[in-house]
């Protein structure tokens, strides 16, 4: 995910993980935002702005999705894929952050947290002036009255997508939502960071999107923004885009035997989308005796259902794909195995799997496994007297050299 | 083997011409002998494996010719070759005696890898089958497999060096003839598809120790750059050298008959420097 801040140009890294449920299209994300505050109080009235909107991420399970954000600004997409059969869960993720500022707030004085949403476009076409944005038609949200001359610390959090049912997040519909912040502290912070504990669930939504992408982009604005809030007001936002659409799955792999191992190959064919990031290798013993598939059977709905998270599993990280292959290794040598192939896209959406192919591990012969002769391994204590001999050599003559003898 | 040669021819003709210069640049040559060199050689080097035919043989169907050759490879086989790859190695003296030339403890180590191929026995058909347990597999018919493999061997090695180097002090004749002897502990490791390999009581990691000699002749570039080599001495570098040297190594565990082997006659090159 790449999260680009309003008041200057801002990115952050971390992972971030989204996950939709296929037909509906519900996601699941986990970010932590702060806005970092370094500046001291000064003058009473001083107005407060916000300085930096910073995401820190929890939740990335399995480390499967984790990954850089995206450079230059841009927004990656997050992935859409489902968490049930992976996790055998359907927790939501969580998204929580904090909000720190520089200054101290003035008289009347209001801070507000709200989403909103639009179509995706690479680079966030949308300018900076229009982002974040209220007027007296947006739907009435409420905000925070922040105390005067107060350097404030506030916290909010909540589970996506769940929590923003009813919202109707889509493409075409700016939608709004708030989140009041339930927790206020109060600080004078420098250098430091602070984490709340804090994810109490907010406004009922739904995301109505079930293919295409959208930006979700999460707003923060302190000011007199009861009602309005302008482009003159301090503010900050990141947004992060969901990919709702899963890869085209690649072609079979080939497969090569080897010794308690296959070697698994995907070619650059295999390929037809261009944010592929990975391919996922799912495999097992092929069942026997009544579980034993029919001889021209290639699906794999033995992966489908099992999940992602069954051990074993292997990923094809390469993402340059000109030889991408993966040695799997630990298996037993004359049975057969059925290998099983998906690509993942950059979102993590995972596409349908390519045929099953099989292969049998065979017994081959090593160096040392065959060697005719008589090989004794090892290392020996026969070359102890040697090198005993050649360290008092050696420190004889560093006597010698020590008394000036040549 | 042409590149020393030219370099042999040059070195002459330079001497010749350039002797005298040397001289004026540094005549106080012959008082001041290096106390430390090293050296960064590299040449082919290929290990004997064994006294015995067939795991010679063997060496060569896994490292050899056989890692490289498609199809069915029996006994009857001919031409497999031997790995010759290349071994580089690091070497330093230290001289401690002026007896006419410099004589001194020398230490170095070295660094040799072959890829190979794992070998897959086949029936008549050429369809891969398990290998019969305990059968030498240099006699039956085999395919090269599909499982990379790996020989590492680090030379360690430890001795004397005796360096003639009165003409290149006296006289500025930029030669140094010299000889090495000594001791050697040859660790190596196989792996196969990456991981050690392992077979019973066998693990794919040993040692083998062994001894050495060896002859070269080390010419003194300083007279190429002579004016460079002079303020190079008050640096302390004393000069640098470029190296030819042949080596009998014998590194067979003092005769033990079931270690690796890596016994070996090759020659090297090498470019060092020495320090006072």
């Amino acid at each position: 995910m790449n999260a680009v801040g309003g008041n200057g140009a801002m990115w952050v890294r971390g992972c971030v993980t989204m996950r939709f449920h296929r037909g509906i299209g519900v996601a699941v994300a986990g970010v932590l935002v702060s806005v970092l505050g370094l500046v001291p109080s000064t003058a009473l009235g001083q107005s407060i702005t916000l300085s930096e909107l910073t995401p820190f991420l929890e939740n990335c399970d399995l480390g499967l999705n984790c990954r850089d954000l995206g450079e230059n600004d841009q927004c990656t997409l997050l992935n859409s894929a489902t968490c049930t059969s992976e996790v055998g869960s359907t927790q939501d993720r969580e998204v929580s952050f904090i909000v720190r500022t520089s200054g101290v707030s003035a008289a009347n004085q209001d801070m507000v947290i709200w989403v909103e949403s639009e179509a995706y476009q690479l680079g966030s076409a949308t300018p900076d002036s229009e982002k974040c944005i209220r007027d007296q038609n947006e739907p009435k949200f409420d905000s925070l009255k922040l105390e005067t001359d107060r350097a404030p610390l506030g916290s909010a959090g909540f589970n996506f997508p769940a929590d923003l049912t009813g919202l109707n997040l889509n493409r075409d519909n700016p939608a709004r939502t708030r989140w009041t912040l339930s927790q206020i502290i109060y600080e004078a912070i420098e250098n430091t960071t602070q984490l709340l504990d804090d994810t109490a669930p907010l406004t009922a939504a739904q995301c109505t999107e079930t293919s295409g992408s959208l930006t979700v982009r999460l707003c923060v604005a302190i000011g007199n923004t009861s009602s309005v809030v302008t482009d003159a007001d301090p503010r900050k936002w990141f947004e992060f885009a969901v990919d709702l659409d899963k890869p085209s799955p690649p072609q079979p792999p080939s497969v090569t035997s080897r010794d308690s191992g296959v070697q698994v190959s995907l070619t650059p064919t295999s390929v037809s989308e261009d944010d592929v990031e990975r391919w996922e290798v799912i495999y097992r013993q092929q069942p026997t005796g009544a579980d034993a598939p029919a001889p021209n059977d290639t699906s794999c709905t033995w992966a489908e259902t099992s999940g992602t998270c069954q051990n074993p599993r292997v990923e094809l990280v390469n993402r340059q794909i000109q030889n991408a292959t993966e040695n799997i290794g630990g298996l037993t040598n004359g049975i057969p195995y059925e290998f099983c192939v998906r690509t993942v896209d950059r979102a993590a959406n995972r596409s349908d799997f390519a045929a099953k192919v099989v292969a049998t591990p065979q017994d081959e012969c090593d160096f040392i496994e065959c060697y005719p002769g008589d090989l004794r391994t090892g290392c020996s204590a026969t070359a102890l007297p040697m090198w005993a001999l050649l360290a008092l050599g050696g420190g004889w003559v560093w006597r010698r050299r020590q008394r000036g003898l040549r | 083997m042409m590149i020393a040669a030219w370099t042999l021819a040059a070195a002459t003709v330079a001497t010749v011409t350039l002797g005298t210069e040397t001289e004026e640049v540094d005549p106080n040559r012959e008082e001041r002998t290096a106390d430390f060199g090293v050296e960064f050689r590299l040449g082919p080097y290929g290990p004997r494996i064994s006294d015995n035919r067939n795991d010679r043989r063997y060496f060569r169907l896994v490292y050899g010719g056989g890692a490289e050759r498609e199809g069915v490879i029996d006994a009857n086989t001919t031409g497999l070759s031997a790995p010759n790859n290349i071994q580089f190695s690091l070497v330093a003296d230290w001289y401690v005696f002026d007896l006419i030339g410099q004589l001194g403890l020398s230490g170095g180590v070295g660094f040799w890898t072959v890829k190979g191929r794992t070998r897959s026995c086949v029936d008549n058909n050429a369809n891969p089958e398990p290998c019969p347990a305990g059968v030498d597999v240099t006699t039956v018919r085999t395919i090269r497999g599909n499982t990379p493999t790996r020989l590492t061997v680090i030379p360690l090695n430890a001795g004397l060096v005796y360096r003639f180097d009165l003409l290149d002090r006296r006289w500025g004749i930029p030669f140094v003839p010299y000889v090495r002897g000594g001791v050697d502990y040859y660790l190596w490791w196989d792996r196969v598809d990456g991981e050690i390999s392992e077979s019973g009581d066998r693990e794919g990691m040993g040692a083998t120790a062994g001894y050495h000699g060896a002859v070269g002749l080390a010419i003194n570039l300083s007279f190429v750059e002579p004016r460079t080599a002079a303020a190079a001495a008050r640096r302390g570098i004393a000069g640098t050298f470029l190296t030819g040297e042949y080596r009998r190594t014998v590194a067979d565990h003092f005769g033990r008959s079931n270690r690796l082997e890596f016994s070996d006659m090759t020659w090297s090159v090498g470019l060092g420097v020495q320090f006072y």
